[in-house]
C-alpha cells in the first residue's frame, strides 16, 4: 500500500466521511495527490465516492473596483443629488452609470442636467449581492446574478466537490507494514536487500495525471515560428518602440493630419508630450508631401504628439528613414511587434495585439515580388491556398488584402493588408522608390490554428490551458 | 470605411445590365465588400473604402460597375450650363476665420426617385470625408423654392429661422441648445461670437454645418436641386461638388454652375474638369512586373473609366482620389485582376538575421522552460490599482523613480496606463485553483521614463516557497546566459522585509528579488507563499 494510501485510510478511520479538500488541508497533501489516491482506494474497494458539482460564482477584477469604488449607477446617483451635469461625469459614470441609472428610474436628463429621481438610502441589491459572492456566500437571486454575469462583475464557474467515505472493508482494512514491498529504496539497492523482498503490483493501467511541464505561450510560440520563417526567407529582423511621436506613427506613412484613424477615439495617446528632436530636413519633406498633396497645412505640433503606435508600419518608417541616411541597407526586414488601439474588447477585438510586419526596400521590386513574398510566406505557415484582393491605405498604393483558404473550414480567411508604400511616403524618407510593405495579423491565424473562437483566450493566462494548448 | 445601402432598382437600371446578381460578383475585384446582397428583398449594402468618395452612390457604383464590365467603357466627360445671371454667392469675408469657404451648384431635371439614397449619401460624406463636418458640410435644398443670388455671411446668434422639420422660428443660439442636430454639431461654432449663415433673397436657406431651413426642404416631386457646401479646406469642397455633381448627371440632371464671389476674387464652382497625368507604359510595367503593350493598358484603362493614348491618362471628374501616377498603376493592375497576376520571388541573395533582443529573449525563455516554467503573455496596459496600489506602493516606484507612461484618453478604468513592471501581470496569472508548486514567466514590455524597456518576470508559488526558490531560478539562469549579477540588500513595500533585495550588475540596478508581503499576495486573491524576480533585459 502507498504511503499516502496509508495516510489517508488511517485518516478516514477516525473520520469515517470528509470530502477531498478537507482531506488535502488535515493531511497537507496537494488536491491532486488526494484524488489520485482515493481513486486507488476505490479500486481495492476501502472507500466510496461520490462527486458532486454545482455552479458556483467567482467575483471578476471590475467587481471587486466597483465594490472599493461603488457602482458607476450609484456614485452617478450620489453625484446627481449634488446636481450636475454629464459632463461633470467620469467615463465609467457615463458609459455603465448613466444607462442603469436610467434603467433602474433613478434619474432622468434635462438639457444636460442629471436630475436625481430617488436619494440613495436602501442599499442597492445587486451590491449586496456581490458583497455577499465575494464572501462566498450563497446568492438565491437568480435574476441578480443573471444582470451581475451580464455585466461582467461575476463569473460563472463549477465548483466540484469529491465525497469520500470508508467501506466496510475499508474499516476493517488494516494499516500496517506487509511482506510486500511498495518503492525500491537505495537502501535495498546496496545492502542487496531487494534479492530477498517481494514488490507489490502496481495498478499500471490507472492513469497518472500528466506531467507539470514548463511552456511556451502560443503567442510566442507562433511570433518564433514566424521571424523563423522570414529569418529562412532572408529577412532582417527590426526593432522598435511601442511608444512613438505621431510622426513616425502617421506623418512620415503619408496619413493626413485630420484623417479619422488619428482621432482620440482610435489612437491611445499618451499624457506627456515629445521632448525628442526630429531631423529638420526630414520634417520638412513629410511637411510638403502633406500640404502639396492633401492641401491642408500641416501642424508639427500634432506630429510630435506621442502615442502608443497604432501599427508596426512605425518601425518600418523608421528603417526606411536609416537607409535614406544610409545608416542601414538596402534590403528586407520584419519585425513582429505589439500595436494599440483604443478599442473596447469583445471576442473579436483587442486594444493591444501583435503585428508581423515586412517590408523590401529595393528599388528594383515590383507588385508580383510583393504577392511572391505574401504567397510564400503564407505556405510556410501552412496556408497554400491564397488569394488577393484590392484594398485601400493612404500610405499604399497599389493596395492589397490578403485571403488564405482553410481547409478544415473551407473558407477564405483574411489575414492582413499589403501594397505598395507611396512616392509620397518613399521619397521623403528614403529617396527612392518602391518599398513593398505588408501588416498581417498575427492571432488570427492562431486562432485559427487553434480553434479558439474568442481572441481573449490567449491573454487569459489560465494555467491548465497554457500547459495544455497544442496545435 | 462605410457600409453604403443601394437602391437595388436603381443601381440595375443605371448600369446597363439586367441582372444585379452578375454585377455584384464583381465588387470584390474593385476592392470593395458586399456586405449583404439578397436579390428577394432587394437589398444590396457595399462597404465603400474611404478614397473612393464617387461609389458612394447608386450612380457612382453602378458607373464602376458597368466601366469594369465593359458595358459603357471609357472616360465619360460631364458638361456645365451656361452661368445663369443671378446664380451667385456674395461670400462677406467675416466667415473667414469662423468656416471660410462655399461652393455651389444647381441641378435641374433631375429625375429624382431615391431622396433617402440622397440623405445617406449626404450622411456617409460627412461622417467620413467630411470630418463629421468639420471639413465639408453638403446642403440640399429645393432650387425652385429659392430665390437668388446668395449670401454667405456670419450672422448674430439672435437671428432667427424655421430650421428643418420644426414648425416655429428659432434663433441660431436656440438651435444650438435645443434642436438636435443643434446640440450634436454646437462645437463645431460654438466658439465663434458670430454663426455662419446662407441666406437668398427670401431669407434663411441654411445654417450651415448645422441644419437647413424648413422652407427650402426637398420633397417627393422635387426635380431641380440647390446644393451648397461649407467647409474649411476649398479642395475637399470641389472635390465632393465634382463627385456628386457627377452622380446627378448620370441620373439625367443638367448641372447649372455658381459663382462665388469673394471680397478677393470669383469662381464658378463646380469645374467638372478632366485631369490629365502622364504615364509611361515602362513605368506601369516596372511597378507591376508586368509586360503588357500600350494597347493593352489602354483596354485596362478603358475599362476604369480613364481614357489613355500612351503617353497620356484623362481622369474622369470624380475621381478625386488620383493623385499622381501609382494610384492609375493600381488600377490597372485591379482592371488586370490581382489574381491573373503570377505571384514571382526575385532571385536576390540576402541574409537573414534576428536582432540580438530577440536572440537573447529566446535563450531566456528556453533556460526557464528547462525549469519547468510556464511562459505567461500579458496586455502591457494596466491601471494604477493592479500596478501600484495592490503591491503597496504608494510614492514609491516599483524600481526606483521611473515615471510611468499614463493614457491621455483611456477608453476604460482598467486600462489607463503601461505598466512600469512585469511582477503585477504574472502575480494576476497565479491561481489557487491549479496545482503546486505554479513556476511562471513573463518576458515582455514596460514603458518607464518615456521608454520602452523588455522585462523578464518569474514567479513561484505553493507551499513552503520561500527565497531561496527564486534565488536558485535566477542563479541558474544567469549562470546559462553568463550574467554577472549580485544581490544587494534593499526594502521594497512589495516584498517581505528582509527578504527582499535588488538585483545589481555593475553599478547598475537591474532588478528585484524577493518573497512577496503576504498583504500584496491576499490583494491578489492568493491563498500561498509567493517568491520571484523581475530583472530589466
Amino acid at each position: 500500500m502507498h504511503e499516502y494510501e496509508k495516510r489517508i485510510l488511517q485518516y478516514l478511520k477516525e473520520k469515517k466521511e470528509d470530502e477531498a479538500a478537507g482531506i488535502s488541508g488535515r493531511l497537507s497533501l496537494n488536491r491532486d495527490a488526494v484524488i489520485k489516491t482515493v481513486y486507488w482506494l476505490r479500486e481495492k474497494s476501502l472507500v466510496e465516492i461520490k462527486e458532486e458539482s454545482e455552479e458556483g460564482y467567482r467575483i471578476t477584477e471590475e467587481g471587486k473596483r466597483f465594490l472599493s469604488n461603488g457602482f458607476p449607477e450609484v456614485r452617478l446617483l450620489s453625484k446627481a443629488q449634488k446636481g450636475v451635469s454629464i459632463l461633470d461625469l467620469d467615463d465609467e459614470e457615463r458609459k455603465i452609470g448613466l444607462p442603469w441609472a436610467k434603467k433602474n428610474n433613478w434619474v432622468r436628463i434635462e438639457n444636460g442636467k442629471i436630475i436625481a429621481e430617488k436619494t440613495i438610502n436602501d442599499k442597492y441589491p445587486l451590491e449586496e449581492a456581490l458583497r455577499r459572492i465575494e464572501k462566498n456566500e450563497r446568492v438565491e437571486e437568480k435574476e441578480l446574478l443573471g444582470v451581475l454575469v451580464s455585466r461582467g462583475q461575476v463569473e460563472r464557474m463549477e465548483i466540484k466537490s469529491t465525497f469520500v467515505k470508508l467501506t466496510q472493508k475499508g474499516e476493517k482494512e488494516k494499516i500496517e507494514e506487509g511482506d510486500e514491498e511498495g518503492m525500491l529504496t537505495r537502501e535495498m539497492l546496496i545492502t542487496g536487500t531487494w534479492k530477498e523482498k517481494k514488490f507489490r503490483r502496481y495498478n499500471i493501467l490507472a492513469e497518472a495525471g500528466g506531467e507539470n511541464v514548463g511552456k511556451i505561450h502560443p503567442v510566442s510560440y507562433l511570433a518564433q515560428k514566424i521571424r523563423n520563417i522570414f529569418l529562412e526567407m532572408g529577412f532582417e529582423e527590426m526593432e522598435g518602440s511601442i511608444l512613438e511621436e505621431s510622426f513616425w506613427n502617421f506623418d512620415a506613412l503619408f496619413q493626413p493630419q485630420d484623417h479619422p484613424a488619428r482621432d482620440m477615439a482610435d489612437t491611445f495617446y499618451l499624457n506627456d508630450k515629445s521632448a525628442s528632436e526630429l531631423e529638420e530636413k526630414l520634417v520638412l519633406k513629410v511637411k510638403n508631401a502633406h500640404e502639396s498633396k492633401w492641401k491642408e497645412k500641416w501642424d508639427m505640433e500634432k506630429a510630435l504628439e506621442r502615442v502608443l503606435r497604432t501599427h508596426t508600419t512605425a518601425v518600418s518608417a523608421h528603417y526606411c528613414a536609416d537607409i535614406g541616411k544610409g545608416k542601414r541597407k538596402e534590403g528586407k526586414y520584419f519585425c513582429i511587434g505589439r500595436v494599440y488601439r483604443n478599442e473596447a474588447i469583445d471576442f473579436k477585438h483587442l486594444a493591444e495585439f501583435f503585428q508581423i510586419e515586412g517590408i523590401v526596400v529595393w528599388d528594383k521590386a515590383n507588385f508580383r515580388h510583393l504577392l511572391g513574398f505574401l504567397k510564400e510566406f503564407y505556405s510556410k505557415l501552412g496556408f497554400e491556398k491564397i488569394r488577393f484582393r484590392p484594398s485601400y491605405f493612404p500610405y499604399t498604393e497599389p493596395s492589397l488584402e490578403v485571403e488564405v483558404f482553410f481547409e478544415p473550414r473551407q473558407e477564405w480567411l483574411e489575414l492582413g493588408g499589403a501594397g505598395i508604400f507611396r512616392r509620397e511616403v518613399c521619397d521623403p524618407l528614403w529617396g527612392k522608390y518602391p518599398v513593398l510593405a505588408w501588416g498581417l495579423s498575427l492571432e488570427r491565424p492562431l486562432m485559427i490554428l487553434m480553434g479558439l473562437d474568442d481572441i481573449r483566450k490567449l491573454y487569459k493566462n489560465e494555467l491548465k490551458w497554457l500547459r495544455e494548448w497544442r496545435l | 470605411m462605410a457600409v453604403v445601402k443601394f437602391d437595388y432598382e436603381e443601381v440595375e437600371k443605371l448600369s446597363g445590365k439586367n441582372d444585379l446578381a452578375a454585377l455584384v460578383l464583381n465588387i470584390p475585384m474593385l476592392g470593395m465588400t458586399v456586405e449583404k446582397f439578397d436579390k428577394a428583398e432587394k437589398a444590396l449594402e457595399v462597404d465603400i473604402t474611404p478614397d473612393r468618395l464617387d461609389m458612394l452612390t447608386n450612380e457612382g457604383l453602378a458607373r464602376a460597375l458597368s466601366s469594369f464590365l465593359g458595358i459603357k467603357k471609357g472616360l465619360r466627360e460631364y458638361s456645365l450650363e451656361r452661368l445663369e445671371k443671378n446664380y451667385y454667392f456674395k461670400v462677406d469675408s467675416n466667415v473667414s476665420k469662423i468656416r471660410p469657404f462655399v461652393v455651389s451648384a444647381a441641378v435641374k431635371d433631375l429625375d429624382l426617385k431615391d431622396i433617402e439614397g440622397i440623405m445617406q449619401v449626404q450622411e456617409k460624406i460627412h461622417d467620413t470625408y467630411g470630418r463629421k463636418r468639420k471639413k465639408v458640410a453638403i446642403g440640399i435644398h429645393d432650387l425652385d423654392k429659392l430665390k437668388p443670388p446668395f449670401t454667405y455671411y456670419a450672422a448674430s446668434p439672435k437671428e432667427k429661422f424655421v430650421p428643418l422639420d420644426k414648425d416655429e422660428e428659432m434663433s441660431l443660439e436656440e438651435i444650438l441648445k435645443k434642436h438636435e442636430k443643434g446640440i450634436d454639431y454646437a462645437h463645431l461654432v460654438n466658439e465663434f461670437d458670430k454663426y455662419p449663415l446662407i441666406k437668398d433673397e427670401e431669407g434663411v436657406v441654411s445654417f450651415p454645418p448645422i441644419i437647413n431651413a424648413e422652407r427650402t426642404k426637398v420633397t417627393e416631386g422635387t426635380n431641380n436641386l440647390f446644393i451648397e457646401m461649407t467647409g474649411t479646406s476649398i479642395t475637399a469642397l470641389m472635390n465632393v461638388l465634382n463627385t456628386v455633381c457627377c452622380s446627378f448627371a448620370d441620373n439625367g440632371g443638367r448641372i447649372f454652375p455658381v459663382e462665388i464671389r469673394t471680397t478677393k476674387e470669383k469662381y464658378a464652382t463646380p469645374d467638372l474638369l478632366v485631369k490629365e497625368i502622364e504615364l509611361n507604359p515602362d513605368e506601369v510595367n516596372a511597378l507591376l512586373g508586368t509586360n503588357l503593350t500600350k494597347k493593352d493598358i489602354d483596354g485596362l484603362l478603358e475599362r476604369m473609366g480613364y481614357y489613355y493614348d500612351g503617353k497620356i491618362v484623362k481622369i474622369p471628374p470624380y475621381r478625386v482620389d488620383i493623385m499622381e501616377k501609382a494610384d492609375i498603376i493600381e488600377d490597372v493592375a485591379i482592371a488586370y485582376g490581382y489574381n491573373n497576376l503570377e505571384p514571382v520571388l526575385p532571385m536576390q541573395y540576402s541574409v537573414g538575421r534576428k536582432t540580438e533582443r530577440s536572440e537573447k529573449e529566446e535563450k531566456i525563455a528556453l533556460a526557464l522552460i528547462g525549469m519547468n516554467g510556464i511562459e505567461c503573455v500579458n496586455f502591457s496596459l494596466t491601471n494604477t490599482d493592479k500596478n501600484n496600489k495592490f503591491m503597496m506602493l504608494n510614492k514609491e516606484k516599483a524600481f526606483g523613480n521611473e515615471q510611468a507612461e499614463v493614457l491621455r484618453n483611456p477608453l476604460t478604468s482598467d486600462y489607463t496606463m503601461v505598466r512600469t513592471w512585469l511582477i503585477p501581470s504574472v502575480l494576476a496569472n497565479l491561481s489557487n485553483n491549479d496545482s503546486l508548486p505554479q513556476r511562471i514567466f513573463e518576458i515582455g514590455s514596460i514603458a518607464v521614463s518615456k521608454k520602452e524597456k523588455r522585462s523578464l518576470a518569474f514567479l513561484e508559488m505553493g507551499e513552503g516557497i520561500t527565497f531561496t526558490n527564486a534565488r536558485r531560478v535566477l542563479e541558474t539562469l544567469a549562470h546559462e546566459l553568463n550574467w554577472n549579477i549580485q544581490i544587494k540588500e534593499k526594502s521594497h513595500p512589495s516584498f517581505i522585509e528582509g527578504r527582499i533585495g535588488v538585483i545589481v550588475s555593475g553599478d547598475e540596478e537591474r532588478g528585484v528579488i524577493g518573497e512577496l508581503h503576504p498583504q500584496v499576495i491576499r490583494n491578489f486573491g492568493l491563498e500561498y507563499p509567493v517568491s520571484g524576480f523581475e530583472i530589466c533585459l
